[in-house]
């Protein structure tokens, strides 16, 4: 039998995914839970064919949970929905384990194909997103994202991973903290993050300090 | 046997509200539309006791849908859904002639309240202090 775990902190968002799932899993167990620490109960009781999850939950938000749950349940596949658009989101949950993005604004027909999907074993983006991936991302995939970085840029970001500051950047490298500041917006929009940690976090990983 | 109209352009939504109000009503015929545009097209097709409309929606938002029916017809009651937890909007809709405001993410219990008190011909406005 199959076994979907939900997760949503919106009564209606629930109804309605249990209902999409049991029209097309009549036979499925479908278990409902309100919370990254419900999945958490869920997961360590028993096995799970599949959590659908929304990422934005009060307590433990989506994405850290998604980290800690891949971490735990390393093959345990986690489909992300979210009402925030996919090019925001959807690099960045896939990086963090996700087998799967969806927009909450999508239609139930692509919710069921992105389950069914998943339960293969694959992955799943929308045709939408793989789209705008086609169109953002200038270097093949298989290559690190660092690599696309021009030198200067690598050299700045390595110094903010170990944690220097734009003013001590800006003194050891001879110039102005606005063009230390514009490197930094540039090179976290081509890494596709936001913060210093993602940077130091990514740098850790990938062993570059 | 009550009619309900739906409006939302998510179909989770929707769905999620159809089965709730299936649940917990036994006499219910509900449809559902996805835009502002087929909100109206629908709402002066037939009678409704009631409408659910979210604000943020393609064409025509539940607002302005909201102020047209109103217009056309005075009676029937329009429930306004939104992902908004601000009472800005709750006094929009109070003010647009709305019989009731309601956030998306308050719990099913208090959805099917607000169902209840306005298809029995009341008002329910949660987040502000309004006289019904």
């Amino acid at each position: 039998m199959l076994r979907i775990l939900i997760a949503d902190d919106h009564d209606l968002i629930l109804k309605g995914l249990k209902q999409i799932l049991k029209e097309a899993y009549p036979h499925a167990l479908i278990e409902e839970v309100k919370n990254a620490e419900g999945v958490f109960k869920k997961a360590i009781q028993q096995e799970w064919d599949i959590v659908i999850s929304d990422i934005s939950m009060p307590g433990r938000g989506g994405l850290d949970m998604l980290h800690d749950l891949k971490e735990s349940f390393p093959k345990l596949p986690v489909l992300i929905l979210s009402v925030h658009p996919e090019e925001q989101y959807a690099m960045r949950v896939l990086r963090a384990g996700a087998a799967g993005y969806l927009s909450k604004d999508s239609a139930n027909e692509e919710l069921v194909k992105a389950v069914q999907r998943i339960l293969l074993g694959r992955k799943y983006i929308s045709p939408y997103m793989a789209e705008k991936l086609a169109e953002q991302i200038d270097v093949p995939l298989s290559k690190p994202l660092h690599t696309i970085l021009s030198d200067k840029e690598f050299h700045i970001f390595k110094l903010i991973a170990e944690g220097k500051s734009i003013v001590e950047i800006a003194a050891m490298l001879s110039v102005s903290q606005t063009t230390i500041s514009t490197h930094k917006a540039k090179l976290l929009s081509k890494m596709h993050m936001r913060a210093n940690a993602e940077l130091t976090r990514y740098a850790l990983e990938n062993k570059l300090i | 046997m009550k009619r309900i109209l739906i409006a939302d352009d998510h179909a989770i939504v929707r769905i999620g509200f159809r089965q709730l109000l299936m649940d917990s009503f036994s006499q219910l015929y509900i449809e559902e539309v996805e835009d502002g545009e087929q909100l109206l097209k629908s709402a002066f097709a037939a009678q409704w006791d009631m409408v659910i409309s979210d604000i943020n929606m393609p064409v025509i938002n539940g607002i302005i849908a909201l102020q047209k029916i109103r217009e056309r017809l005075p009676d029937l009651p329009v429930l306004i859904v939104s992902m908004h937890d601000s009472s800005k909007y709750a006094s929009h809709v109070h003010k647009a002639g709305g019989a009731g405001y309601l956030s998306k993410d308050v719990a099913a219990t208090e959805l099917v309240k607000a169902v209840q008190l306005i298809l029995a011909g009341n008002k329910y406005f949660a987040s502000i202090n309004v006289e019904g």
